[in-house]
Parts: C-alpha cells; sequence; structure tokens
C-alpha cells in the first residue's frame, strides 16, 4: 500500500479498525449487559468508519466517499444509541434489570 | 521517516510519565502524614456529599441528552453542505437546489423539534 | 451530479411526508381528547387514507418504469458526458447512480406499499381506540415502508446502509412498540441487539469492499472494481461474506434466524406482519441487487459465496420446517415457517444470479461503464424469462398469503386472547369465514395447487430445474429440496386445518370479525386464489418486471 505524507502506512489504520471490530465482536459475545452490548455495537461501527476513512485518504485516486459514508454513519450509529437506550429503558422498566440473557419470557 | 514523526509524541509521553512520577514521588518523600476525618472527605474545599454517587438520574436528563444528540448531530451535516455550495455557486442552479435541498433537511429536524416540544419533553417538570 | 427522473421514487416522497403530517397531526390532536382535531381525523383512519393513494400511486411508478427503463438520457456531470438509463437517480461521476427505480425495484416498492395497506388495516382492527401513541405507531410504520421502497432502489453502499438502517430503526421501535407488555418489550431489546450487531458487521464488510474496489460505494463500480486483482484477495471475500450478514439478518436467513421465534411471538402481530413480509421484501431485493449488479456481475474464480448461499439455502428450508412442527404458539409456529419461506425465495435468488453467465451477453448492460455506452431499445431485454420471475411472481404471492395468515392470527388472538394453536381447535364452527380463510392461507404457504403458493413455487422451483441444465446440478438439487421440504411443512400448516375443521370446540362463543378484518381477510383471499386465475398474464407481467432489472 502507499503511504501518504504522514508516513504511516494504511496497515496500520486497518490494524486498529480489524482490532476494534474483533473487540466490538468479542463484547458483544461476552457482555450479559445490554448497555454493555450497545458500547460493542458501536465500537464495532467505529471500526468501520475508520476503514472508511483511511481508504478513502489512502486510495490511488483518493476519494470524498470515504468520509461522507462515515458521516452519514455517525448519524445512524447516533440514532441508533438513541433508540437502543430508550428499548433498554423500556427493558428496565418491565424487568427491573438489562441482563439481555436472563430476559427470556417466551420458550416455544 | 515514521520514526522522525513519532519522536516528539515519545519524547511527551516519556516526560509526562517522568514529569507525574517525580511529582508524586516528591511529595510523597516530603509531605508530613496526619490525616483527619475532615481531610479524608471527598471534597476538600467543605462541601459535604449527600449520599452514594452511584443514584437513578431523572429520566429527563435522557430526553434533553437525546434532543441535543439529534441537533448536535444535524451539525455534521451543515459544515460539509456549507463548505461545498461554495463549490456550487458558480452554477446558479445548484446553489438553488442545494440552499432547497438543507431547507428541506432543517426543515424535517424542525418538525422533529416542534414534536418533542408538543410532547412536552422541553418542559422541566 | 444529475438527479433524473424523480417521479419515479416519488411514492416514497410522498409517504414519507404523509408519515410528517400523520405524526404531526397526532401530537396535536393529543392534546385534545374527546374532541376536536383527533375526533375528526383519527390517526388509525387517517394514516390508511394516506396510505391507499400511495399504492395506487406505486402502482403508476411501476407502470412509469416499464416505460422509462426502455429510453437513455444523456447528462453531463462535471465535462464527461454519460448515458444512462432514465430510471436511474442521483447519477454521479462516471455515471454511477446512487438509486435505480427499475421495473424490479418499483415492483417491490408496490409490495411494500400494499403489505403496509393491508397491516394498517390489520392494526385497526388489533389495537383498541384507546392505545396510546397511535400517531407513532403510524407514522413509525410509514417511515419503514418508504425506507423499504429506497432499498429496492438502492444500487450505492451508502444509499443500502441508510435504507436498510431507516428500516430497521423503525422495526426496533415498533417490536416493543407495546409498553407494558414484558414480551414486546424483550422482542424489541433482542431484535435491536441482534440488528444492530449484524448491520454493524455487514457495514465492516462494506468498508472493506469499499477499500478493496478503489474507493467506490455504487454497486456498478464496484462490480468493476472486483474484476481487478483485488478481487482475488482475501480481503473481498471477506467483504463480501461480512455484507452478506447484514443482509442475512434482516431477511432472517439460517444462522442468522435467531431472532426471528422471539421477536415474531413477542411483537404486537400487525408488526409481525409487516416485519415477515414488507421488510423481507425489502432485504431480499437489496441482496438481489447486490448480487447481480456487483458479485455476480463477473463472477471471479473464488466462487466460493456461491456455494454458502447455496448451503444457507436449504438450511433454511429444513431448519425452518423442521423446528416448526413441534410449535405450540402459532405466532411463533408462522415465525419458522417465514423461514423456511426464506428458503423457498432464496432458491429464486441462486438461480438469478446466472442470469448473467457470459460476459459478452452483459457488455450491452454496462451503461455505466466509460466508454460502453451501448443501449438500446432491445438491450434491455437481456434476462431469460425465468431466471428471476419465479422470484417476483412468489414475493406477490407470499405477501398475500402470509399477511392474511397473520391477520387472522391477529384477529382471534384479540378475541381470544391466546395464540396457542391448541385454541384453535372448533374455529370452523366459531368463525367459518377465518377459519376457511386461515385454511386458504396455511395451504397456500404449503404450496399446494390452486393457490397463489403453488403459482410462485412452480415458478421458482421450474426455473431452477431450467437452469440446472446448463450446468448448474445443485439447482435441481435445491428444487428437489425444495419439493420435499413443502411436503414436510405441509405436515404442520395441515395440523392447524385438522384442529379447526376436525377437533371438538369447547362449546365457547362464536367470534365476531369487525369489518376492517373481514375486509383485510377478503383482500388476502382475492388475491392468493386470484394469482392461479391470472396466473398467465401475472407470468407475462413479471418477465416484463425482470427483464428491465438494471445494476
Amino acid at each position: 500500500m502507499n503511504h501518504s505524507a504522514y508516513g504511516i502506512p494504511i496497515s496500520w489504520f486497518l490494524t486498529v479498525g480489524a482490532l476494534l471490530f474483533c473487540i466490538g465482536l468479542f463484547g458483544m459475545m461476552v457482555r450479559r449487559s445490554a448497555i454493555g452490548m450497545l458500547i460493542s455495537i458501536e465500537l464495532m461501527l467505529n471500526a468501520a468508519n475508520l476503514n472508511l476513512v483511511a481508504f478513502g485518504s489512502y486510495l490511488r485516486q483518493p476519494t470524498i466517499a470515504g468520509q461522507v459514508f462515515a458521516i452519514f454513519v455517525i448519524t445512524l450509529a447516533a440514532a441508533e444509541a438513541a433508540i437502543g437506550l430508550a428499548i433498554i429503558i423500556n427493558i428496565y422498566r418491565l424487568e427491573l434489570h438489562i441482563e439481555a440473557d436472563k430476559i427470556t419470557s417466551m420458550k416455544l | 521517516m515514521l520514526a522522525k514523526d513519532f519522536l516528539a509524541v515519545g519524547v511527551f509521553i516519556i516526560v509526562g510519565i517522568v514529569f507525574v512520577a517525580v511529582t508524586l514521588i516528591a511529595s510523597y518523600l516530603f509531605r508530613p502524614y496526619n490525616p483527619s476525618g475532615e481531610k479524608l472527605r471527598t471534597y476538600e474545599c467543605g462541601e459535604i456529599p449527600l449520599g452514594p454517587a452511584w443514584l437513578q438520574f431523572r429520566v429527563g436528563y435522557y430526553v434533553y441528552a437525546l434532543i441535543f444528540l439529534i441537533f448536535d448531530v444535524e451539525a455534521a451535516f451543515i459544515f460539509p453542505w456549507a463548505a461545498a455550495l461554495l463549490g456550487f455557486s458558480r452554477t446558479k442552479t445548484l446553489a438553488v437546489l442545494g440552499i432547497i435541498d438543507m431547507v428541506i433537511f432543517v426543515g424535517v429536524l424542525a418538525l422533529g423539534l416542534v414534536y418533542a416540544w408538543k410532547k412536552g419533553v422541553l418542559e422541566w417538570k | 451530479m444529475f438527479i433524473g427522473n424523480i417521479k419515479l421514487i416519488a411514492p416514497a416522497l410522498y409517504l414519507c411526508a404523509a408519515a410528517l403530517v400523520v405524526l404531526i397531526l397526532g401530537v396535536i390532536a393529543a392534546r385534545k381528547p374527546g374532541k376536536g382535531l383527533d375526533y375528526q381525523l383519527p390517526t388509525q383512519y387517517l394514516a390508511p387514507a394516506l396510505m391507499f393513494p400511495g399504492v395506487v400511486y406505486a402502482l403508476w411508478a411501476v407502470l412509469e418504469s416499464l416505460i422509462e427503463v426502455c429510453y437513455t438520457v444523456d447528462v453531463l456531470i462535471g465535462y464527461e458526458l454519460v448515458r444512462v438509463p432514465a430510471v436511474a437517480l442521483f447519477v454521479t461521476r462516471g455515471g454511477h447512480a446512487q438509486l435505480t427505480a427499475d421495473p424490479f425495484g418499483a415492483l417491490f416498492t408496490l409490495v411494500a406499499f400494499a403489505g403496509t395497506f393491508i397491516v394498517m388495516l390489520v392494526s385497526l382492527d388489533y389495537f383498541d381506540a384507546a392505545q396510546p401513541h397511535k400517531a407513532e405507531y403510524y407514522s413509525l410504520v410509514m417511515f419503514a415502508t418508504a425506507a423499504a421502497s429506497l432499498a429496492a432502489c438502492a444500487s450505492d453502499l451508502i444509499a443500502i446502509y441508510l435504507s436498510i438502517e431507516l428500516l430497521s430503526l423503525a422495526s426496533y421501535v415498533l417490536a416493543c412498540f407495546v409498553k407494558t407488555d414484558r414480551r414486546s418489550g424483550e422482542a424489541g431489546l433482542k431484535y435491536f441487539l441482534y440488528g444492530a450487531a449484524c448491520s454493524a458487521v455487514g457495514l465492516y464488510g462494506m468498508s472493506i469492499l469499499f477499500g478493496v474496489t478503489g474507493g467506490h460505494t455504487s454497486l456498478s463500480a464496484i462490480a468493476r472494481g472486483l474484476t481487478t486483482p483485488a478481487a482475488y484477495s482475501g480481503a473481498a471475500w471477506v467483504g463480501i461474506v461480512f455484507t452478506l450478514v447484514g443482509f442475512g439478518f434482516k431477511l432472517a436467513l439460517v444462522p442468522f434466524q435467531f431472532w426471528a421465534p422471539d421477536v415474531y411471538q413477542g411483537a404486537p402481530t400487525p408488526i409481525t406482519a409487516f416485519l415477515s413480509v414488507v421488510s423481507k421484501a425489502a432485504g431480499l431485493a437489496v441482496l438481489v441487487r447486490f448480487l447481480t449488479a456487483a458479485v455476480f456481475l463477473f463472477p471471479p474464480q473464488n466462487f466460493s459465496w456461491y456455494w454458502i448461499l447455496v448451503v444457507l439455502t436449504a438450511g433454511s428450508m429444513f431448519f425452518g420446517n423442521l423446528v416448526a412442527i413441534p410449535q405450540r404458539n402459532i405466532k411463533r409456529m408462522l415465525a419458522y415457517s417465514s423461514i423456511a419461506q426464506i428458503g423457498y425465495l432464496m432458491i429464486g435468488v441462486v438461480s438469478a444470479v446466472h442470469a448473467f453467465p457470459s460476459l459478452e451477453r452483459l457488455v450491452p448492460r454496462l451503461w455505466n461503464l466509460p466508454n460502453v455506452i451501448v443501449r438500446t431499445r432491445a438491450a434491455s431485454w437481456y434476462y431469460e424469462p425465468w431466471d428471476m420471475v419465479g422470484l417476483v411472481v412468489y414475493i406477490v404471492a407470499y405477501m398475500f398469503m402470509n399477511l392474511g395468515a397473520f391477520a387472522v392470527v391477529a384477529g382471534i388472538g384479540t378475541r381470544t386472547r391466546s395464540d396457542a394453536i391448541d385454541d384453535y381447535a372448533g374455529l370452523m364452527q366459531r368463525s367459518p369465514f377465518l377459519a376457511a380463510a386461515l385454511t386458504v392461507f396455511l395451504i397456500s404457504l404449503a404450496g399446494v395447487p390452486p393457490t397463489a403458493g403453488f403459482v410462485g413455487k412452480f415458478l421458482i422451483f421450474g426455473g431452477a430445474i431450467q437452469h440446472a441444465g446448463q450446468n448448474h446440478p445443485e439447482l435441481a438439487v435445491l428444487a428437489v429440496l425444495g419439493i420435499i421440504n413443502s411436503i414436510i411443512s405441509a405436515y404442520y400448516y395441515l395440523n392447524v386445518v385438522r384442529l379447526m375443521f376436525f377437533a371438538p370446540a369447547e362449546d365457547r362463543p362464536s367470534l365476531r370479525a369487525s369489518l376492517a378484518l373481514n375486509a383485510v381477510v377478503a383482500i388476502c383471499l382475492v388475491g392468493t386464489l386470484g394469482l392461479i386465475a391470472a396466473a398467465g398474464p401475472v407470468v407475462d407481467f413479471a418477465s416484463l418486471v425482470v427483464s428491465g432489472f438494471l445494476d
């Protein structure tokens, strides 16, 4: 991959992105609290953002599309967090806890 | 090349760690040890804390934060739009189109604000 | 940027405006209980009244796009003159469209709109007049439908991601709409957590695709990017598979189906119907467009994701049908059944990707690759009629029969306060019309001859078998597995029918259906039974729609 003026190869950004994504995915699997899972999801979204912005400025023909995509993702992440928190507050009112794996009112 | 770019960062990190370590060790060596009830309080300035810090916040704060968030993220679109509009100023139709776009965008957000207002979210009960 | 013939997506824009009107009117009216605006314009009547012109508008858009797809326009973008089809909207540099309002997208829009209209009528019967937050409910449904419509036309990663997310965000809230019900809350939480995680994985895949293909978001540009050596790298593979995870979640394809039973059972029944039809139709349209426009346009040597899809298709059918058998709750049973139904539809998708077997046949379709501006009226007819007709017909049939089944379940659920299959015993005596209608919908879902489900399955399996002759034996295997699964599914569908007709009623009062419920069930009955009578014209129409499908 080519280097930009900053002298940092793109692979560094992609590695950080991949690490963030893996941390998010791992958190999604081991976290029990719904808030913890929400935070993990945000990590995964930001990993994708990092990828988009890094690719956008490091490609042979740099493009603004990566940043545009990232702005839309940031907006959606905000909306998603707002809706997610509202859903979690609702579940807290009903169940008095937010342990996602202990909420099993439906079976067969 | 890479090492030179990050040299400043590395020096900064090392200086930061050394500075904090030296200050803490020095104060540990030189300070007198004489605790009293007043001194061990959370706020030494005299404010007496009431109850634990892990208390339930009003849900009203949450709704305020939410509405702030919406109009905060809106700015993420308005700044690039403003920058791009400058480039459009040569073509009149594009400029007008851009302004109409933003009017629609802000209009929809304003409707959201009207909704929140009518729902009584902005009133602090 | 060139905007193009914006009236082709006008139904979606109309619906967004209508949703805002419903939301604001509802809030203003809520201040004056019992009289005033809320009394004169109750939301539950206003919303379907605004929806109906939308359905008509969407129908018009299908016909309009069928005409427009034959024409091209020359547009000047920057200093570049590009010739693009008249159905390409928001064309950017290089001639890449962000939305493509082709007949395929317009038809899925129509399915979403008609489905939502039916869902609204079901809601009218399901929620009583005192239900709070009606304005929010109906406006969210309308926003979700508009998003589904845009998703069906999206031909750019940003457009796909935004429309699918708007659809999802509205659906999360709708799933937990009954705030006092623990099951509804649980449904909302699970749908949200799994949905957001899967869409984040999908987005990560998109970001990799974006980079690997040289910084393009448009599907047509990605298709070109995938012809370069980058396409043979592992990164492209990861990008495509991750992106498919995001779509697979929306469809409840088999490894990503875990949310479906709980969400379908817990959500309010009209919303379950919405999720099972409108949301899935949008996911299906996006998947087909992504596969055919980007990934399979130039199939690289590394073809393994095709085999993943084949395995998932078979897995969905078997898992859905086998797990549906022991279910005691009819909503949960229909949830598993809809996982299986997606398997049948996926056979249509898997055969559809073979619509483009060779580069020579493709060339006229590459309207948005620079220097290849050879698109004539004749060039748009490059599909073999069987490729996707089955898919298109089956989604229409699926809309009628599945919505019909959920309408009856919603109606019976509100009246008996139970969704247990055992409580359907003797329904024939309690409500002959609903029992007979549910029988028709269930045998249609099973694919028994005189129904729409049979027509759809016949076309899908027929198309797959026809393609199997062209050196794709796996399609014949899938078709055979589909037929075996139809037989398995008949067992649990007919079990409900047996209970309704032959099990003794425990001396319960007869059920009175409301006008709205009767109307919905009648509409779905006409659709389910009428499709076979109209099979000839329908197939002709579908092949017309399919032949106008663009990337």
